[in-house]
């Protein structure tokens, strides 16, 4: 969960936690020493398969087991029909969904699912996307989801030859909306945008662009302390892939921003990402219009090493560059 | 269990504590004592659990209501009760609530609830929709990030104000340099002054959030009253609080008994205290019973010395009002500020009950308003506000609600959203006149005396007296009056509700577990349509008399 901090146990507790832990260690050592000699025998038997399946169940992460796994299956599946190979499929892919609930971040979960995608005679796109909307239902920036969700979307529009980018535009929309301080729906928003442009010619991208900067601006006044909506606000107004702007609709485009961002900063003297913002757009204007950088920037990174002293030298070193 | 001497003609039983009515906090304190192991005696004047916090059916509202205005013998904290009822009704079909209270999903009760597994007993909804009243017009308010970014109607600089401040009222208690030299101010001074908050968000913030009753309550207390509704959300879902199903305070009570009885209270519905011997530390039942009391007598009836009135108002209405609810909520608060009524000088709060609420029949809801100001005026406003709200109801459930715009009167924001100018839509909607009229089929008019400060006991006197319920639309401030009147009889409040429950059912995990399901079940707001639920609990009540 982001920003839950774990528990400082006392020693007490601790002493107690390592007494009941030093059998289970054992055992699964033992386990582990089980697993990898039968690798090393090329066992690829049924019987070594549950074996993975015990070990995996306890640790997940455990990516070289992940492997010995796959090579099983692959063994496996070399003498089965189709049917039998999906059948199979279909209950690894059912054992995954019960891992994932527990360990929605790992990444081997995530890949052995793909793998198991990708070997399947008919994979349920379907079925898929509705996983990963459950698990996006569950957490929202869980970014292992929205970078599988890419990868599924991307396998359907290839299976039906139809595009998703309308749809899943309109998803980002509905995250969003229900908490924006995510990353993920907006990194994802950047490489749907100029795809619907390109696929819908009809819609006016400059349009699309103010719009979309009234979004960012909403969210930038609800919540200046929130980077993931700086970052994209960034995005918006330095992008080449949503509109091609001529430099000076580029200049009035910074110039806008830095006013609106400037009178975020008279109500929000000490932000971090208005400071930053400020001088980087400011710096920008600067090598467009080819007039050197206002002293403002100066003070903007004054500002910043005050009340960010941890990169005080960051700032420092973009104060020598200016 | 109260015990008895063999003698069949003049037993004399003896108990710990006698309990005179099953009001909500000694409900509480009855179970609580009754889990410690004391003797209890719970005995109610009225033939039903709750008091002055019930939920009657018709045919008890009607006695109830003779007896209120019974001055002679009224011992309620209630008075001019004027009741109107349309022939025709089911009586049972109702569950009319006396003093609806609503709980915030973080409250010192609903801990209570969930530890004591009194929770188990009662079936939740939950309650997200809460407006207020505006030109003309009910506005939800916003009360997340969520609502603030998304809305369409507040500037940059407005959200931002919002947001910080709300950002502060999380955690006010810990910053008490911003509001100090503000304590005893108006609340509206200090958002104005230290947040910059203009009139419309101060409104909404006080009124409808705060569920304060004016702009000029003290900012210490209206910082703690916010705070309770911002905290709230997102404990279960995006609502802030929620009611028991078949009435709200009542329901309560009566799990608590049901505690109680568990733990070897013993219950007398249908038996008045007639008297009690300081010396002797007899009390008498009407039944010509004495009964002997060797610790306290908590009573909730008999002198109730309130220190104001507050004025309150019952419609039940042939409407079922789902304009004003959210989706999967049976529900809705709706708060007239102060000044939005011809010169009210305190808020009219109004609970939205649906059929959902399990209180009516379905196509059917009830209103409940109340307001401080008291008597004539009270009641005034009260009928003032029941007009604003059956012409927004038949505005909002009209089907055929035309009227001419011309493009001039459009503007577009940023987005592409179309706007009306409201100054035209403010016209129209004045000029809108309902070809239908709104079917009432109950009105309850009373008062109710509530009290400010609680009554001090004397020192040598068993008897404790119980104050009545509160101005609050919220459950506020029950557990601490349980927990003092559990230290006048035990001498601490160390071991309230200090239990290990025993179930029938596996161990601690579980049964939280299901306790956490139970209250998770809010979210889905089942709509059921009564049935008499008096009769449920009679069966048990039927098991605890003696």
């Amino acid at each position: 969960m982001h920003s839950v901090k774990r528990e400082r146990a006392t020693a007490k507790v601790r002493e107690e936690r390592r007494r009941r832990e030093g059998g289970k260690i054992v055992e699964y050592k033992a386990l582990v020493d089980k697993v990898l000699s039968s690798r090393n025998n090329h066992d690829y038997t049924p019987d070594a398969l549950s074996l993975t399946t015990t070990l995996l169940k306890q640790n997940p992460e455990y990516y070289t087991v992940w492997n010995y796994r796959r090579e099983i299956l692959s063994s496996i599946f070399q003498t089965q029909t189709a049917d039998t190979i999906q059948s199979q499929i279909d209950s690894e892919l059912q054992f995954l969904f019960a891992r994932l609930i527990e360990f929605p971040k790992c990444y081997w979960i995530w890949n052995h699912r793909k793998w198991c995608l990708q070997s399947s005679p008919s994979p349920s796109w379907k079925f898929e996307l509705g996983l990963v909307t459950k698990m996006l239902d569950r957490d929202a920036r869980n970014f292992h989801g929205w970078h599988y969700r890419r990868y599924v979307v991307q396998c359907t529009e290839k299976a039906t030859g139809k595009s998703m980018v309308r749809p899943e535009f309109d998803y980002t929309t509905t995250k969003i909306n229900a908490n924006f301080s995510n990353f993920s729906a907006w990194h994802n928003r950047t490489k749907l945008i100029p795809r619907l442009l390109k696929e819908e010619p009809e819609i006016d991208a400059r349009k699309l662009l103010e719009n979309e900067i009234y979004l960012i601006t909403q969210a930038i006044y609800t919540d200046p302390d929130d980077q993931s909506v700086w970052l994209y606000h960034r995005w918006l107004v330095t992008s080449d892939d949503i509109v091609k702007l001529s430099s000076d609709e580029r200049k009035d485009l910074l110039e806008k921003e830095i006013k609106s961002i400037q009178e975020l900063l008279e109500v929000e003297p000490d932000s971090k990402w208005c400071l930053q913002s400020l001088a980087f757009y400011k710096g920008l204007l600067a090598t467009l219009t080819g007039e050197r950088v206002e002293s403002s920037v100066h003070g903007y990174l004054d500002k910043l090493q005050e009340i960010d002293p941890m990169r005080k030298n960051r700032y420092q070193d973009w104060k020598k560059q200016l | 269990m109260a015990t008895t001497t063999t003698s069949a003609a003049e037993s004399t039983e003896t108990c710990d504590v006698l309990i005179y009515g099953t009001g909500l906090v000694e409900s509480v304190v009855a179970a609580a004592l009754a889990w410690q192991g004391t003797n209890v005696l719970h005995i109610d004047s009225n033939p039903y659990y709750g008091g002055s916090w019930a939920a009657l059916n018709l045919d008890e509202l009607k006695a109830w209501t003779d007896r209120v205005n019974d001055s002679a013998s009224n011992n309620t904290p209630f008075s001019d009760a004027y009741l109107y009822i349309s022939r025709n009704l089911d009586p049972r079909k109702y569950a009319i609530d006396l003093s609806p209270h609503i709980l915030f999903t973080r409250s010192d009760l609903l801990n209570l609830l969930i530890k004591s597994r009194v929770s188990r007993y009662l079936e939740f909804k939950p309650l997200g929709s809460f407006h207020t009243f505006e030109q003309d017009s009910f506005e939800k308010v916003p009360g997340t990030k969520e609502d603030i970014f998304t809305s369409q109607t507040l500037t940059l600089l407005t959200k931002r104000s919002l947001m910080r401040f709300m950002k502060f009222v999380i955690d006010w208690e810990q910053n008490s340099t911003i509001w100090q030299e503000y304590k005893d101010e108006p609340i509206s001074k200090f958002l104005e002054e230290r947040f910059g908050l203009d009139a419309p968000q101060i409104v909404e913030l006080v009124h409808s959030i705060g569920l304060l009753p004016s702009p000029k309550a003290p900012t210490e207390l209206a910082l703690g009253a916010i705070k309770r509704y911002l905290t709230s959300m997102q404990v279960y879902g995006n609502f802030p609080a929620m009611y028991s199903m078949y009435g709200t305070g009542g329901e309560l009570a009566q799990g608590f008994c049901r505690s109680a009885a568990v733990a070897g209270a013993v219950y007398r519905l249908g038996t008045k205290l007639i008297g009690f011997d300081e010396t002797t530390s007899e009390a008498e039942l009407d039944s010509g019973e004495k009964i002997k009391v060797t610790e306290k007598i908590i009573s909730s009836e008999g002198v109730i010395a309130g220190d104001e009135e507050m004025t309150r108002m019952v419609a039940v209405v042939e409407k079922d009002c789902k304009e004003w609810f959210a989706e999967g909520e049976s529900a809705a608060v709706v708060v007239f500020p102060v000044d939005t009524l011809d010169g009210n000088r305190y808020a009219v709060q109004v609970l939205v009950m649906g059929s959902g609420s399990g209180q009516c029949p379905s196509g059917q809801a009830i209103w409940y308003l109340s307001t401080q100001e008291s008597g004539e005026q009270g009641r005034k406003y009260l009928y003032v506000a029941l007009e604003k709200l059956e012409e927004t109801i038949l505005r909002e459930s009209t089907e055929n609600f035309e009227f001419d715009v011309n493009e001039e009167e459009i503007s577009y924001l940023p987005n592409g959203l179309p706007v009306i100018s409201s100054v035209r839509l403010g016209e129209s909607l004045r000029n809108f006149s309902p070809k239908e009229s709104l079917k009432y089929l109950l009105k309850l008019t009373y008062s109710q005396k509530v009290t400010v400060s609680p009554i001090e006991p004397t020192a040598d006197s068993k008897v404790i007296y119980t104050i009545a319920p509160s101005i609050d639309l919220a459950f506020e401030g029950i557990v601490d009056q349980a927990k003092g009147l559990y230290e006048l009889v035990t001498g601490t409040t160390d071991d309230f509700f200090d239990v290990d429950f025993e179930d029938e059912d596996d161990d601690a995990t579980a049964t939280a577990a299901a306790a956490d399901t139970d209250i998770r079940d809010v979210a889905q707001g089942k709509d059921d349509d009564v049935v008499g639920h008096h009769s449920d609990f009679e069966e048990v009540a039927g098991e605890m008399t003696i």
